[in-house]
């Protein structure tokens, strides 16, 4: 892995987590609960911990595959945080969109040693 | 008369070139070098100051609030371990993958190593002040430079996992005991600017692992960031009094300011580092030409910090 590919990788990482921020914010507005979102976020500022702190120290894996992967789930997510505007089925939504970050951080933490 | 001493100069001219057909490099052009280096390293080592400020902060707020950890696995984290060596002492325990350093240590690691590239890179400028002027007087001064830019050399490819090799380092891979007698030769033959051609691969691959470090610090900045302002938004959105509402806007428009000021410098500070290969190749055309070289864009890149970022704090630490 080259170390373009690494700080794409957090790049995006970062950029998902502040979706998920604004989502919380969102949901607080709604007067909706907050919890599941905020502890995917925590889970997620905690893999980026990781990476920042391993790419400090070198580190290696595959992540062309993973990017690809982790596109692919946040256009999912892009869809249905799109979809939560309509209102309908709104928790069924929010969890869908956090089964997304689960499944994309579980390939992400695979990398780090 | 006038003639003749018009011929007589010519005469001289010729011979001149003759002898030396290629002039030492304006020593102006490699001073100008090491001087911008010098700026750059207190630059860049400043940025990453604020990094290690910001995220120490942030750090000592989630310990305060007790959302850093359990107290028991801080207590952990936060004992140092002495694993059967003499002077090194690691973070959470001694085996491996069980660092558990906290980010700011890891950053004090990553500022101390970049001042070190940093370091060789203006030892290495200086060896070519020396060395664009080389004497018997010089030589015992020139043997030890190389002897430590060698080393230092050794010691960041060992850190960024790269082979010192040719390729990779050009005569930095080479460079220490008993070079400076084949460098002297070369330049003998070839001209200095042969000599300076031989660095540029090195000077290429420290360039790009310090862009790479603060394109690596840009990605700490934004986390600290994301860290710090998800309760300020909250607490702008949930609050009702408008005096106190207008006081966390006015704390997050400054950590927004404070933000994207970093995020300027650390790109600043990235394109200055990745024109060091030009501003080396310029040296090589001064030497050449024989005109100072401006080093322009490493210049400018430098004199855009320098004005525009005269201080570089993390957000609350003023």
């Amino acid at each position: 892995m080259t170390q373009e590919e690494k700080l794409e990788l957090v790049r995006f990482l970062i950029f998902m987590r502040g979706k998920l921020q604004n989502l919380s914010l969102e949901l607080l507005i709604l007067g909706e609960d907050t919890t599941e979102v905020d502890a995917a976020e925590k889970k997620l500022a905690t893999v980026i911990k990781k990476l920042r702190v391993s790419m400090m120290r070198a580190w290696q894996g595959n992540a062309a595959d993973l990017m690809a992967d982790l596109r692919k789930r946040n256009e999912r997510a892009q869809r249905h945080l799109r979809e939560l505007q309509e209102a309908k089925d709104r928790a069924g939504k929010i969890a869908s969109i956090l089964e997304q970050i689960d499944q994309g951080l579980g390939a992400v933490l695979g990398l780090v040693p | 008369m006038n003639n003749l001493r018009v011929l007589a100069f010519l005469g001289l001219l010729t011979l001149s070139a003759c002898v030396s057909t290629s002039p030492p490099i304006q020593p102006d052009s490699l001073a100008d070098f090491r001087d911008t280096l010098v700026q750059l390293n207190v630059k860049s080592t400043e940025a990453l100051t604020a990094e290690y400020d910001w995220n120490y902060r942030n750090y000592k707020q989630r310990v305060k609030a007790d959302s850093e950890t359990s107290p028991k696995a801080l207590t952990k984290a936060l004992m140092l371990d002495f694993c059967e060596t003499d002077f090194d002492s690691y973070w959470g325990g001694c085996d491996v993958g069980s660092d558990e350093s906290p980010v700011f240590m890891v950053i004090a690691d990553s500022k101390r190593d970049l001042s070190k590239l940093n370091q060789t890179m203006i030892d290495y400028a200086n060896f070519l002040l020396l060395f664009n002027n080389a004497n018997d007087d010089t030589r015992s001064s020139l043997e030890d430079s190389a002897t430590k830019i060698g080393q230092s050399a050794q010691s960041i490819a060992a850190k960024a996992g790269t082979s010192l090799n040719q390729a990779n380092f050009g005569a930095f891979a080479t460079i220490g005991v008993g070079i400076v007698e084949q460098l002297l030769a070369k330049k003998q033959k070839d001209g200095m600017a042969a000599v300076l051609a031989d660095f540029q691969p090195g000077v290429q691959t420290f360039a790009a692992l310090g862009s790479e470090a603060m394109r690596i610090s840009a990605v700490g900045i934004q986390t600290e960031y994301q860290d710090e302002s998800p309760s300020l938004r909250a607490k702008i959105a949930t609050e009702t009094d408008g005096a106190a509402r207008l006081q966390q806007v006015e704390k997050l428009i400054a950590l927004n300011e404070q933000t994207s000021r970093q995020l300027d410098t650390l790109k600043i500070l990235s394109a200055a580092y990745e024109s060091l290969p030009g501003a080396h190749a310029e040296l090589i055309a001064a030497l050449q030409s024989g005109y100072r070289a401006s080093l322009g864009e490493l210049v400018s890149h430098i004199e855009m910090i320098n004005s525009a970022y005269q201080t570089l704090h993390a957000p609350g630490t003023d």
